[in-house]
């Protein structure tokens, strides 16, 4: 008998008794519950709720235009997907940078009292700040709490010098999952006490040892390290697996997969069970999807530039815990844009270089699917920055590792500026905590080193106090360095649960009156659950910024490491829009793939809103189209022209470019570029996946479609494994791919369809 | 009380229902975790982290589905990332598993030999074998669940699995106690 055709079964029986026998010594402690049920909290489990609409305004709005973010790095084939890096260089150095808050100047000796006097402190500081809280336009009612703040800090810090460890208490490990509402009701010994809470008026002899506590961030859970941990490892299991050269040969697979034939009947049902659930308390908005246009009626479109990639991360981290990824979350752009696909600079520093290709498309041999590229020059400016750091402090981020890893990336931002930069920190939960706030100085001063360090979950989330101070103090800058960009960098979950909650309404509390010299406001977002991917998206479109989601730490790091953080840094385009312009002879009928919410009206296209993209450099945009031509067009088609528009961010002047749109009317798909093809994969599937509306009843979606086209895809990027299956971003998107295509069919109504 | 009953009682709060669930898959998830890690303490916390996300995310489980799944890729993930840390900067993960159970001192000599034999020979696996030979025999799952918990694709499993049972039978005909394939056919 043949060596292989035998001992698997017989391994497998013995296995089978060896655990066996092994079972009942292999048993859980018996009061395993007890231990857990102390760790549940107190909360009922959260309630997965989709607030479609949370943002009531958005979803109505016909036109919502731009942000833009910078290429993290997604090299295929040319570079590494790199969502593991090192730490960014340590900043220059510098002078002190003496104007924050007298706290050099002011600060007291440290005395045996110190936690006393801390108490004391703190306590002068909270009600100070209660009042600052209370006015926050008023310069100098910040400034009056600014000043008492650094006093406190000053304090705080020599207290935490002379604390013996046994008097630092570390709060219990938060996992990433506890709900909101938990927090609220839990006890303080992971929080410091909130300024407008009865906490703050505690007693002073037991105020100073709580403060102790309350900067003692969080020890967090690791949810997102281990989500991209999962993800690195799958990719690296993948590619072992398929790169072994001494993999067995055709009847060890067939073997294998006779054994797994025999199995799944029978196991199908259970199967069922590993479908992954739906991450809790997200918002999200499900922007009406885009259909097909004769050209007869319109042959325009006109939509904003987009380099954010939010979406398709989200995603990835989702699926990754063991998450659905929920259809309303899915932008086709974020993801499409989440990849390199290596386009040659434009040569010139001041253009972009526009690529446009046509294929035929990969779902329907009528149609074609052309691709437009808009990819930024890699260029740098020597213009100093002024960073604004707000830093949510809110108890919602005490969950998993959310402090840890804004904490890092605002350590890694600090790291990456030059010495003629300057940064400013604004902490805020309930309201700002005036503590913490520094104003801009040098990256290397300590009270914003420290400031950074100090980062831990407090109390309930008000965007608009920290936002309202962070314009405040980003203005000041603005106008004593008027040479330099401004950036303020919010970091959150974005639950924002006091004071104005919706986008527009935070931003109109927080204006910006300078066009010329804008403020550019860039959101972190942070989380899994409990998480408002709308209000931070919202924000830094309409607040000339860009939107980032982060993972983990590392990937905090890598994202604004030196190298990246020089390019995010450095705008090449503001308020970029393209408009598309199909010739009606050629195209018939056209749809955009994704770009809902980036859509706007023709007639704003000459028009410099704000609330188009801000492009760094270095980045690109890619757009695709399926279009439906007439017959008997010429091989090599002219389809139209693309015309881009932006505001040359260092002279402010409006700029223009125009390129044709063209290529072969026969190129079958699968005999175009790999990247091409990549990218029209990633696109139409999620843009097939983010039509799906599992939360109401809606007969007209064809579920069964859906599944179809992305199981379709599914074999179209199994033809690029030969040529990008090394690289990790396909492994990713392969597994997500997997992922959307079983959730297609679990999302389908159990009625009146079956796969 | 069913599965089906107890998760529906969990999605109201219902933290006896929980407990159920919690009594019900304790064991093998903690068994699982063991035999992953060959640290006892370290078990207990995976198996606590999983119970832990699964009370967050029972509401959005889907009735009538199989829990023991849902609960394994939840342990799973949290096991290989920390193994994964660990690794940078401790010894290699077969150098001090011990893969098997504290002995309970009942065995006849043959079968504690037996049992010894086979626990070295999962202990020569790579940690990526022991896991899928794990998650498949001892936590019994099917060959598709073991590749969602492991987070790879179902031909790597049966190709680790092949390559698993390949070497440990090896292992164990070198130790005797299983007989060479081939011999008296």
């Amino acid at each position: 008998m043949a060596r292989n055709d035998m001992p698997d079964q017989e391994m497998e029986r013995k296995l089978r008794e060896h655990f066996a026998e092994e079972a009942p010594d292999l048993q859980a402690p018996d009061d395993l519950w007890d231990r857990l049920e102390s760790r549940l909290g107190k909360q009922d489990p959260p309630r997965f709720a989709l607030l479609r609409g949370g943002a009531s305004a958005i979803g109505s709005m016909p036109w919502i235009p731009a942000a833009a973010a910078a290429v993290l790095v997604v090299g295929l084939g040319v570079g590494a997907w790199a969502l593991a890096g090192g730490t960014g260089d340590s900043g220059d150095d510098d002078d002190d940078g003496g104007a924050v808050a007298a706290s050099s100047d002011e600060r007291v000796e440290p005395v045996r009292e110190a936690a006393t006097q801390a108490a004391a402190t703190e306590a002068a500081a909270v009600a100070v700040e209660e009042d600052a809280n209370e006015a926050t336009e008023a310069p100098a009612v910040q400034e009056a709490a600014a000043t008492a703040a650094a006093a406190a800090r000053a304090v705080e810090r020599d207290t935490s010098e002379e604390a013996t460890p046994e008097a630092v208490s570390t709060p219990e490990p938060t996992p990433e999952p506890t709900p909101a509402r938990a927090q609220a009701t839990q006890p303080a010994e992971s929080e410091t006490p909130a300024p407008e809470s009865s906490q703050a008026r505690q007693p002073a002899d037991d105020a100073g040892a709580e403060a102790e506590q309350a900067e003692e961030p969080a020890e967090p859970e690791e949810m997102a390290d281990e989500a991209m941990d999962d993800a690195m490892d799958m990719g690296d299991d993948m590619a072992m697996d398929e790169d072994m050269g001494d993999y067995d040969d055709m009847a060890d697979d067939d073997m294998a997969a006779d054994a797994m034939e025999a199995e799944e009947p029978a196991e199908a049902e259970e199967e069922k069970a590993a479908q992954p659930q739906r991450p809790s308390d997200t918002t999200f908005e499900d922007y009406e999807r885009t259909t097909f246009v004769s050209t007869d009626i319109d042959a325009v479109s006109t939509f904003s530039l987009d380099t954010d990639r939010t979406s398709y991360f989200l995603a990835l981290t989702w699926v990754n815990n063991g998450y659905t990824v929920e259809p309303d979350s899915v932008r086709a752009e974020e993801w499409i844009n989440a990849f390199d696909y290596g386009y040659a600079g434009p040569g010139d520093d001041d253009r972009f270089a526009i690529i446009s290709d046509l294929v035929r498309h990969p779902l329907d041999g009528e149609w074609h699917l052309a691709r437009i590229a808009m990819q930024a020059p890699d260029v740098r400016d020597d213009r100093p920055l002024n960073v604004t750091l707000v830093l949510d402090a809110s108890g919602s981020m005490s969950w998993g590792d959310r402090v840890a890893i804004a904490r890092e990336a605002a350590e890694t931002i600090r790291q990456s500026l030059s010495a003629r930069d300057r940064i400013a920190v604004v902490h805020f939960t309930t309201g700002v905590l005036d503590r913490y706030t520094v104003k801009h100085s040098a990256p290397d001063n300590e009270d914003v080193v420290w400031s950074i360090e100090q980062l831990a979950a407090h109390d309930s989330t008000n965007v608009q106090a920290g936002l309202n101070l962070g314009v405040q103090l980003a203005d000041e800058a603005r106008r004593e360095r008027p040479d330099a960009y401004n950036y303020i960098i919010l970091m959150s979950d974005g639950v924002a649960n006091v004071d104005a909650t919706d986008p527009f309404a935070i931003l109109e509390g927080a204006p910006d009156s300078d066009s010329r010299n804008p403020l550019r406001l860039i959101t972190i977002g942070v989380g899994i659950d409990n998480y408002n991917d709308v209000l931070l998206e919202q924000l830094a479109q309409h607040g000339n910024g860009w939107y980032r989601y982060l993972d983990d730490t590392a990937q905090a790091r890598e994202t604004f490491s030196r190298e990246n953080w020089l390019a995010l840094s450095t705008p090449f385009a503001d308020q970029a829009r393209a408009q598309v312009t199909w010739d009606p002879a050629v195209v018939k009928e056209w749809r955009i793939v994704g770009y809902e919410n980036r859509i706007t009206p023709d007639h704003t296209f000459t028009q410099n809103r704000r609330e188009f993209a801000e492009l760094p450099a270095g980045t690109a945009t890619t757009v695709f189209y399926e279009l439906v031509l007439h017959e008997g067009v010429s091989l090599s088609a002219l389809l139209g022209n693309v015309e881009v528009r932006w505001v040359d961010p260092a002279t402010g002047d409006s700029v223009s470019q125009t390129a044709a749109v063209s290529g072969s009317t026969d190129t079958p798909f699968d005999d175009a570029d790999r990247l091409l093809r990549l990218g029209a994969i990633v696109g139409l599937a999620a843009d097939r996946y983010s039509s799906l509306s599992p939360q109401v009843e809606n007969a007209a979606v064809d579920y069964a479609g859906i599944h179809a086209d992305l199981s379709a895809l599914q074999g179209r990027l199994r033809l690029l494994e030969g040529s990008l299956g090394s690289s990790q971003a396909y492994l990713d998107f392969s597994f997500l791919l997997d992922e959307l295509t079983a959730a297609a069919a679990e999302l389908a109504p159990s009625s009146g369809y079956s796969q | 009380m069913t599965d089906d009953e107890a998760v529906l009682r969990c999605q109201d709060g219902d933290r006896e229902a929980f407990r159920h669930l919690v009594e019900q898959y304790k064991n093998p998830l903690y068994g699982t975790a063991y035999l992953m890690t060959g640290n006892a303490a370290q078990a207990e916390e995976h198996v606590q982290e999983a119970f832990l996300l699964a009370w967050r995310g029972i509401k959005s489980f889907q009735r009538g589905r199989p829990v023991k799944p849902w609960l394994m890729r939840i342990l799973v993930n949290a096991v290989l990332a920390q193994q994964r840390k660990r690794s940078l900067t401790t010894v290699p993960l077969e150098e001090t598993l011990p893969v098997g159970a504290p002995s309970s001192g009942v065995d006849s000599i043959e079968a504690s030999e037996d049992r010894e034999a086979v626990r070295q020979a999962l202990a020569q696996l790579t940690p990526e074998h022991r896991q899928v030979v794990v998650l498949r025999y001892f936590a019994d799952l099917t060959v598709p669940q073991v590749a969602r918990s492991a987070g790879v694709r179902e031909g790597t499993v049966k190709s680790r699995l092949h390559r698993a049972l390949r070497q440990m039978r090896e292992l164990l005909e070198q130790s005797g106690v299983m007989e060479v394939a081939g011999n008296g056919a």
